[in-house]
């Protein structure tokens, strides 16, 4: 009865400008430019990716990050398996911005279970300056991650494709966690990948 | 792909053109003679070149062609779009060929629209004295300040397009006044004639503005120049200057997308024509505070700085967008409006294609995913550039709603293949992969204007003020539970919500979830002939035991007669159409005329004909997150809408687990 879904549905939040563009695009495209354009509403990518040998499809959803885009939220947040957290090392509100955001989506998005709702931080840019010009340092990321229940965090470069692929690693790990759990919940859903709905022979209320 | 259904046909027959183009070295095209210009020399004029890059004209391993359009935008496209583009191009020269024999005739600035004189004062009771003077429609925004000068216009048309003994007509004001028999008579003749002369401003500018017009078409439909004219001349200058070494949110924000918005335009990508968004920009957002800077206005700002190449133009054509043309508050602090406009456009998909509507409504797809950049950039992010021009210029002629009819035009385009997808990604894709290959403005116009059928104005102002009370109701809601410290507020959101809220202390059930979807029965079209029209409403909700249950009453739309009647099922026609919903999903089909009912007045009134196997977990999954959250009033005007928009379910049953 239990379905198989294998597409996990990631979201990246963070304030405007962090990089989260450039994250999506370095990891499923392998490429870095500085030209993209500014996000309006939201953008996805898929990737397959292969987690503990099981192949699944990962969706990224990219978002906009001006603050008045986050009451768009629910449409873009629904069905969230993970949720990636960025933040750019050089810019000291786009750290603090970070509890808005986690606090905007759990509301939003209302998973079935808060407290242990798969999220990963990525303090992007490290590479700006040499990291000269950074402001955020990683003992202060890593603490405010451990305060919110062990949030596992990557310092990454987008430009420089640094520790990009670790990081999204293990967000399909956390996703697909977060996915199995969400089976035993919710014994009669049915594979939204276009299959056949399963038949069931009598109604179980 | 399977994007494409009319466009693709005559993509294919230019195919053979452009391979044998792509042969020779860089290919350079004038598209209408006359307009002559290039991008450089002649900075206030955009030129009309298309530039095929012969040199390197194919790239390996895509298979696509770069091609740069007449305002500098460059695009990948494959072979067959670049053979359309041109076709495009070809078209696009005829009708600036048309545009440029009108004025010959016309004169210069044809196009100014006319008010419409008032005739039913007239009618029933003409005023005395020099009441000849027609009226400016109320409602017409644009008209009110230059409505005298207009009428003459329009009255001069009578003399130039009458041509005949009539040359004379427009002169004399004292003469149209004589009697009122005659003035009435004059009145009458006034308003076929603007009538006649706004329709034709109308078809031409759907037909499409050449380039070298579009600056000034643009300023003068939308009405820029009088908002312009109605300020002191030094206005967006001491703008400018108060906001001068000023910074704000608005300002740090736009600093942030200024390099973001057409990076590797080759005008646009330069100091100068930033600093001149960033001046137009800023200055918008100075002088509406409320509103200050929204991502997406410096996509619609660049394309006004790009076309209008001036940026005092560019402002006041952004001005009168956003404060006329579109609905307020599109871009406030909370984009209350862009909420209402996805709604209304939520509504209209479920008036006009019913099916897709209710396909999407089940794969758990929300509009907004793609609609928010459509309605917020107006599309110029999402179409290339020709085909937003287009839009555009009906836009700024007609108003807001040709932006419902487009979306609906693409919707309805794409309705086949959307019907085949069941993942809300694809259908994400298919809509972005279409929209960013229109290349074909004419085959999407068309569909937009001939066969959405008829949107007037009226009903989505209707439809606007229906949801805007549901939008702020749910803003405020989001607010209150932001507020709320957030560790309470994930309490609240948490499995045992419901039994804490009433005061009986967390539950130890295993389940997260208060209520699940037991049955959800019948999701129909509805006898009696005008089948499609019928829709559903919530009209009860019911906690009996351990079961919440939901009536619907059946609100009649489309026919002349609005029937209202309850349609609530008792348990034992509950039970008959569970029993069968359940039959109808083990035999995974569709049965027929199964279940008719009385109502309460006795007439057999519900007769579903039509049985979708409708399964219970695809309202899991769309709604589901909504059920965890939500207090049970929120829950309930939410899964109002969602009946709503899905057209008719009769009776969804929960039971508590």
């Amino acid at each position: 009865m239990s379905r198989k879904r294998t597409l996990l549905k990631v979201i990246i939040l963070g304030d405007s400008g962090v990089g989260k563009t450039s994250l999506m695009n370095q990891y499923v495209n392998k490429k870095f430019s500085n030209q993209y354009k500014a996000t309006i509403g939201a953008d996805f990518l898929t990737k397959e990716v292969q987690v503990d040998d099981k192949l699944v499809t990962m969706q990224i959803w990219d978002t906009a990050g001006q603050e008045r885009f986050q009451s768009l939220g629910v449409a873009f947040y629904r069905g969230a398996d993970c949720c990636v957290l960025v933040y750019d090392v050089n810019v000291n509100k786009t750290f603090d911005s970070l509890d808005n955001w986690r606090d905007e989506f759990l509301i939003q998005a209302s998973p079935s279970d808060p407290e242990n709702f798969p999220f990963v931080v990525l303090g992007n840019k490290v590479d700006v300056d040499m990291g000269h010009s950074r402001v955020v340092s990683e003992k202060k990321a890593k603490a405010w991650c451990a305060s919110k229940g062990n949030i596992p965090y990557f310092e990454t470069s987008a430009k420089e494709d640094l520790n990009v692929d670790n990081a999204f690693q293990c967000i399909a790990k956390n996703a697909l966690k977060n996915e199995t759990e969400e089976e035993i919940y919710l014994p009669d859903l049915v594979d939204v990948n276009g299959q056949r709905p399963q038949k069931s022979s009598a109604c179980e209320c | 792909m399977p994007a494409q259904v009319e466009i693709r046909g005559k993509a294919a027959a230019g195919a053979v053109v452009v391979e044998a183009a792509m042969q020779g070295e860089t290919m350079e095209r004038q598209t209408a003679a006359g307009f002559r210009g290039c991008w450089r020399s002649s900075p206030r004029r955009p030129p009309l070149l298309v530039k095929i890059q012969g040199s390197s004209p194919v790239c390996p391993q895509t298979n696509r062609i770069s091609v740069t359009d007449g305002y500098g935008f460059r695009a990948e496209v494959t072979a067959a779009d670049s053979a359309l583009i041109r076709e495009v191009e070809q078209r696009t020269s005829e009708t600036g060929k048309l545009w440029a024999a009108v004025e010959a005739i016309k004169g210069p600035r044809w196009y100014k629209r006319v008010p419409l004189p008032s005739l039913c004062g007239s009618v029933f009771g003409p005023r005395p004295g020099p009441g000849s003077e027609p009226a400016p429609r109320p409602d017409d925004g644009t008209s009110a300040t230059r409505s005298p000068e207009a009428t003459v216009a329009g009255i001069e048309v009578v003399g130039a397009a009458a041509a005949g003994g009539g040359g004379g007509g427009g002169g004399g004001g004292g003469e149209l006044s004589s009697t009122p028999k005659a003035g009435l008579k004059l009145k009458f003749k006034a308003a076929t004639v603007c009538f006649r002369h706004n329709s034709m401003v109308k078809k031409m500018v759907r037909k499409g503005v050449p380039a070298r017009l579009r600056p000034e078409v643009w300023k003068t439909c939308s009405g820029a120049m009088r908002k312009k004219a109605s300020m002191p001349p030094d206005y967006y200058q001491s703008l400018l200057r108060e906001m001068e070494g000023r910074e704000t949110a608005a300002t740090r924000q736009i600093d942030n997308d200024l390099r973001r918005t057409f990076p590797g335009h080759p005008w646009l990508d330069t100091e100068a024509a930033l600093r001149s968004l960033r001046r137009i920009l800023v200055a918008y957002s100075w002088r509406e505070t409320s509103v200050g800077y929204c991502q997406g206005m410096n996509y619609v700002a660049a394309y006004l700085l790009v076309v209008l190449r001036s940026e005092e133009d560019a402002f006041w054509v952004l001005t009168v967008l956003l404060e006329e043309l579109l609905l307020t508050d599109c871009y406030s602090e909370n984009l209350l409006g862009c909420h209402v406009e996805q709604r209304v456009l939520k509504d209209l998909l479920w008036k006009k294609l019913p099916k897709l509507s209710t396909h999407l409504k089940l794969i758990g797809f929300d509009v907004g995913l793609v609609t928010t950049e459509w309605f917020l950039c107006l599309f110029a992010k999402s179409f290339p550039t020709e085909m937003a021009m287009r839009l555009w210029d009906v836009l700024f002629n007609e108003g807001a709603k040709v932006l419902f009819r487009v979306a609906l035009a693409i919707f309805k385009l794409n309705e086949p293949q959307i019907m085949k997808l069941m993942n809300v990604g694809d259908v994400v894709s298919l809509l972005q992969e279409f929209t960013s290959r229109a290349f074909d403005a004419d085959a999407l116009l068309k569909v937009a204007f001939d066969q959405i059928g008829s949107l007037p104005m009226s009903s989505i102002r209707r439809k606007r003020r229906y949801q805007q009370p549901a939008v702020i109701t749910e803003l405020k809601e989001r607010l209150e539970r932001c507020r709320v410290h957030p560790l309470n507020a994930i309490a609240s959101c948490a499995s045992g919500s419901r039994g804490r809220r009433r005061g009986e202390g967390p539950t130890s059930s295993p389940h997260p979830v208060p209520f699940r979807v037991c049955s959800v029965c019948v999701f129909a079209s509805v006898g009696g002939g005008k089948r499609g029209k019928a829709r559903f409403e919530l009209s009860r909700v019911m906690e009996q035991g351990t079961r919440l249950r939901i009536t619907m009453r059946r609100g009649g739309e489309g026919g002349k007669k609005k029937r209202k009647r309850d349609c609530t099922w008792s348990s034992e026609e509950e039970e008959e159409v569970r029993r069968r919903f359940w039959r109808t999903r083990m035999l995974g089909g569709e049965e027929k005329g199964l279940f008719s009912r009385e109502s309460r007045q006795g007439e057999s009134d519900v007769a579903i004909d039509t049985w979708h196997a409708l399964p219970v977990a695809t309202w899991h999954a769309s709604t589901a997150a909504t059920w965890h959250a939500s207090s049970a009033a929120t829950w309930r005007a939410r899964d109002m809408e969602d009946v709503h928009e899905c057209g008719g379910s009769c009776t969804t049953v929960f039971s508590r687990t």
